[in-house]
């Protein structure tokens, strides 16, 4: 039975197709999307004469204006960006002289920390809509299947290698900032070539974005941190029922026959670039590989992948392919951000003098030894606690403690990332660059933002890791024991061994950072109870919000399921 | 074997994006305490400074305890650290070699206590700058920087690799070999 006309206008429903032909009787037409904050979904949509403009466009853009500032750093003979009229003005109002300094702040200053931030909302957009590297894959597809004379190269299997980008992260991070490459133009630029080099080799020898599943250490970061984002793609279920061809993954050449068109598919782009199980995204299949690029989106002809604002940690909340890889890659970057810190805060000094009693490095060249086997042992230390801690757990909660391992890693996640934003932004926005220049010649107070900003970020980080503790000790224990409801009691006790580590990591952080915190902001006039109270005053009006049921991030989706 | 190369290409990939960091000079920022001077010395650019490029070295004197208040006059010298170690009976022996390039009295700024002067190195290598403070004619200790001038080229080894790799690649592809 078909439904009713006010029904249909009340729902947005219609009797025809995207196309305009009518549909047949019983059948339910598009949902018209009424605009929202994402209006990504027409931009996908856009067909110039069969070549679908986006992301492309702006990978091309990216690469073409990349290059300039590579040829010149490279030492190329190129005219300079920044002795251009207009350009070269604003270029030197913003403290850069020439395209080597134009090269390092668009690199460090302006690109890695607004990556950083992005993934928490748009998780790995950046892959499907911007990336040259991306691009370069797409390039290297092309030649690839020239040279093989039309074929696609063999595929590997993406669920086998998918660890390698996560240990090739960790390797190039730890020698990336171990041996501070980024004040090096020249050792930026041949870090920058020959990644290019690599993602375009990969892509004539791989298909689609392999390299972006398995091997992108950039990539690795969103596909983890992507699991705490707000955007993601989301499958009607029912609409996939029927599905004959599923052209979202395999993608097709020609016009579907025999299917009802709810919307015109566009032809000619290739499927899932990422291999994903499209028909149960955002359902068993995890968002956390989806680069935003929305072949999937183009290719059914059912309108059934949408974008949607998931609840930041949706899939880890409903447990959704929880592995082993990405909660000790978690920890492994902890384990790294501690070596930063440790720097930061001078007990890096303190461990090299310590090594040199055994020793005897001649000297401070040896930085890479003391960092490296700082990391190495808080690698060791960070894993130690947390199979201890976890142990603990499993035993209040009596559940499995393998499946504990694998559940409690991504407690640890807002940490993770927030810890590593908190990084970037001191590291790489403000030290050495022309942000701090700006700070400094602001009022007294402006001074004080960066440290106030660390805090808050602690604060918050901690709060969110102990909530995410509480909530996935609710969810081993529901795994183990499906039948059975969980009380509170039970998973707060299961809950609290983790607690104790993340308050430990905190004090880390805290003692290393902020040895003389009251100094740092009465020096400029300010209370040193402001910035520690205004985040726990914002966790605790969150905390009543939630539990007062005033907002209800968490309960959107998971209820209805 | 399967596509167990496929672990080989991440190795050489690791391996060949390490080779260019240790093959550099390591951009380590050296801070040293020197009498009661506490010293902070930088380049007014916040990269690795290059070959034949204007670097404007500023410094600056602060006590830790109490403030300078004398006339402040500032002697910068800039020495090609050709300081080499060797190693005998697993111990290292030091040989310092500093070669002077530069000494000048640096020329003071706008911020107080704050001395400048500039230099154009032509040669890629580690370098030193002292500052010798003086307050009222006294001398009152020095402060001591690493200056390390970085080459503005790729050199061609790196260039050879990546042609050599790239075309190893597409040859292998349309071989066969790589599939």
């Amino acid at each position: 039975m078909s439904a009713s006309p006010d029904i249909k206008k009340e729902l947005n429903l219609t009797d025809t197709g995207h196309d305009g032909t009518p549909l047949p009787a019983g059948v339910k037409g598009p949902v018209k999307q009424p605009f929202k904050l994402y209006p990504f979904q027409w931009i996908y949509r856009v067909n110039f004469f069969g070549f679908h403009p986006f992301p492309w466009f702006v990978m091309v853009a990216l690469l073409i204006g990349t290059l300039p500032m590579i040829l010149y750093a490279s030492g190329v003979p190129v005219p300079q960006m920044s002795d251009m009229p207009i350009l070269g003005d604003i270029f030197k109002w913003l403290g850069w002289h020439n395209d080597r300094d134009l090269f390092v702040n668009a690199t460090w200053v302006i690109w890695w920390p607004a990556f950083i931030l992005t993934m928490i909302i748009f998780r790995r957009i950046w892959c499907g809509g911007f990336c040259p590297f991306g691009l370069l894959t797409d390039v290297g597809n092309w030649v690839g299947k020239k040279l093989r004379r039309g074929k696609e190269a063999k595929p590997i299997s993406v669920t086998k290698f998918v660890f390698m980008a996560f240990i090739t992260f960790l390797v190039i991070g730890y020698l990336h900032d171990a041996v501070n490459i980024t004040n090096s133009v020249i050792m930026s630029v041949e870090f920058v070539i020959f990644f290019m080099v690599f993602a375009f080799i990969v892509g004539v020898m791989l298909p689609r974005r392999t390299f972006c599943r398995s091997f992108c250490f950039v990539g690795a970061l969103p596909h983890l941190f992507g699991r705490l984002a707000f955007l993601g793609l989301k499958t009607d279920r029912n609409k996939c029922k029927d599905c004959k061809g599923q052209w979202c993954v395999s993608s097709t050449r020609t016009e579907p026959k025999n299917v009802t068109h709810l919307r015109k598919p566009l032809i000619n782009s290739d499927g899932c670039p990422m291999f994903i199980n499209v028909p149960q995204l955002g359902h068993a299949e995890s968002n956390r590989h989806c680069i935003l690029c929305g072949n999937c989106i183009k290719n059914c002809p059912y309108d059934a992948i949408h974008y949607k604002y998931l609840p930041p940690g949706y899939e880890i909340l409903k447990g959704t392919q929880l592995n082993g890889y990405e909660t000790f890659f978690t920890l492994g970057i902890i384990a790294v951000l501690a070596m930063f810190v440790a720097l930061e805060g001078g007990l890096l000094g303190t461990w090299g003098t310590w090594i040199n009693t055994f020793f005897e490095f001649p000297n401070t060249k040896f930085h890479w030894f003391y960092a490296g086997s700082f990391a190495v042992v808080a690698v060791i230390v960070l894993f130690a606690l947390y199979f201890f801690v976890t142990a603990i757990s499993a035993a209040i909660l009596r559940i499995n403690v393998k499946r504990a391992l694998v559940y409690f890693g991504y407690a640890y996640l807002p940490f993770c990332y927030l810890m590593f934003f908190r990084d970037i932004l001191v590291v790489y926005f403000v030290d050495g660059s022309f942000v701090q220049v700006w700070l400094g010649q602001g009022p007294q107070w402006f001074m004080a933002i960066i440290p106030a900003t660390e805090i808050f970020l602690i604060v918050i980080s901690v709060a969110w890791s102990m909530f995410l503790t509480y909530r996935l000790a609710e969810l081993v224990w529901v795994h183990e024991n499906p039948e059975k409801q969980v009380e509170w009691e039970d998973a707060l006790a299961g809950a609290v061994p983790h607690f104790l580590l993340i308050a430990f990591m905190a004090w880390f952080w805290l003692d290393l950072l902020f040895p003389h915190l009251s100094e740092r902001f009465t020096v400029v006039g300010i209370s040193p109870w402001v910035p520690v109270a205004v985040p726990i005053i914002v966790v605790i009006l969150f905390a009543i919000a939630y539990w007062g049921k005033i907002i209800k991030p968490l309960s959107w989706e998971l209820e209805n399921e | 074997m399967g596509r167990r190369w496929v672990y080989l290409v991440v190795a050489v990939f690791a391996l060949c994006l390490a080779l260019p960091v240790l093959a550099h000079k390591f951009p380590i920022i050296e801070y040293t305490y020197v009498g009661h001077i506490w010293e902070e010395a930088y380049t007014m650019i916040p990269r690795q400074p290059v070959v034949d490029e204007n670097i404007i070295i500023k410094a600056w004197v602060k006590h830790p305890n109490e403030t300078i208040e004398g006339n402040v006059t500032s002697v910068f010298a800039v020495y090609q650290d050709r300081t080499y170690y060797e190693w005998f009976g697993g111990k290292a022996y030091k040989n310092p070699d500093w070669l002077l390039m530069k000494e000048a009295y640096g020329a003071p700024t706008e911020n107080h206590d704050e001395f400048e002067t500039d230099i154009v190195i032509e040669q890629q290598g580690s370098y030193m700058v002292t500052v010798d403070w003086y307050e009222n004619r006294q001398y009152i200790g020095q402060s001591m920087h690493t200056l390390d001038i970085e080459t503005r080229t790729l050199g061609p080894m790196f260039i050879i690799f990546n042609i050599v790799l790239i075309l190893g690649v597409l040859i292998g592809v349309k071989a066969g070999v790589l599939t």
